[in-house]
């Protein structure tokens, strides 16, 4: 996908919070990111060092968090609740192929803190 | 301190698609973005659409390329409104260049608007441009796998358009396969198979477009 692209835009929108609030520095900044939303934490993980060490003093301590949420679907059919596994988007309970994506299409900063 | 922003990190691309599909729609326009793997066919498919579509409707087309004007100059060929984007190497559209795009277009002379993404089956699903729907090529040269292999795009799409019939003697390609996959990931998914070369199977596919124009139009 294209992680760095992505890894600039939490920096962003991390920083301009950040100045609002005063902050000189951050430490940690903590993103949520899941298994369908395409973007690949590794990547992700491998993007934020070379934006960092390239960075501004803002950024240049942080450290990113990354917290996976696994791909879950609910059957419209049969009501299950279920994990999904692709390439196998259906209810393993009952077949039916016509599942809701419950989660999985995460890619948001939860938030950040610095001093 | 510890700051809560919970900010989609897509947020900014967003903002504009949903800035692009009120102007979409005060222009009472009809938009498909079409995506695909590359040489799958998009342009040669809306060549052949434009030949039908264009007497009947007022059709303008953006088109998506990393360096090159080739796409764009053969629809200009076909006498319809076009303009190219470049990604300069990016990866996929996104909501700002097709802003820009579209102020260069008369969209209030224009009826239906193709907007052909970056040949590629990843990241376009990501970034929303303001499109009533979209539709996924896939081609037979290129396997019948890749609903399986890239079930986000598959999954996004109103419609799947399984190009180069004609090629389907000379390869190993499943269309029952194929479809029952796609079906599999996307029960309400309507499915062309046509050969954007011979013409085989076009007109199901562009009454279906003006089907949707219609539609659009009742729902005011």
């Amino acid at each position: 996908m294209h992680e760095l692209s992505l890894i600039q835009e939490v920096l962003r929108l991390v920083s301009q919070s950040a100045r609002e609030n005063g902050l000189r520095r951050i430490t940690k900044i903590k993103l949520v990111v899941g298994g369908l939303s395409g973007a690949l934490p590794e990547a992700l993980r491998f993007s934020f060092e070379a934006v960092r060490a390239s960075g501004e003093d803002l950024i240049s301590g942080a450290e990113l968090e990354v917290e996976e949420v696994g791909a879950r679907g609910r059957c419209p059919s049969c009501s299950g609740d279920f994990v999904i596994e692709p390439p196998g988007f259906f209810c393993p309970e009952c077949g039916s192929p016509g599942i809701i994506i419950t989660a999985g299409h995460e890619l948001y900063v939860d938030g950040y803190e610095g001093d | 301190m510890e700051v809560k922003l919970v900010t989609n990190v897509l947020k900014a691309n967003d903002l504009l698609a949903k800035e692009l599909r009120s102007t979409f729609s005060a222009h009472r326009l009809l938009v498909v973005n079409l995506m695909s793997a590359p040489g799958s066919g998009k342009t040669s498919l809306l060549e052949k659409s434009l030949d039908l579509l264009k007497t009947e409707v007022r059709v303008g087309v953006i088109e998506g390329d990393l360096y090159t004007s080739r796409d764009a100059d053969r629809i200009e060929k076909k006498g319809v409104p076009v303009v190219q984007i470049n990604t300069q190497g990016g990866c996929h559209l996104d909501a700002a260049m097709v802003i820009r795009a579209a102020a260069s277009l008369d969209l209030a002379g224009l009826e239906l608007l193709f907007i052909e993404n970056v040949g590629n089956l990843v990241c376009p699903s990501s970034y929303d441009l303001g499109e009533d729907f979209r539709v996924t090529v896939i081609s037979t040269t290129e396997g019948n796998d890749k609903p399986e292999k890239y079930p986000t795009m598959f999954r996004q799409s109103r419609a799947l358009v399984i190009n180069k019939i004609d090629l389907l003697p000379f390869t190993d390609f499943n269309l029952d396969e194929a479809c029952r996959d796609a079906r599999a990931l996307n029960p309400e998914v309507e499915i062309f198979p046509l050969s954007a070369r011979t013409g085989e199977g076009l007109d199901p596919w562009c009454r279906w477009v003006r089907y949707q124009l219609e539609a659009k139009r009742a729902q005011g």
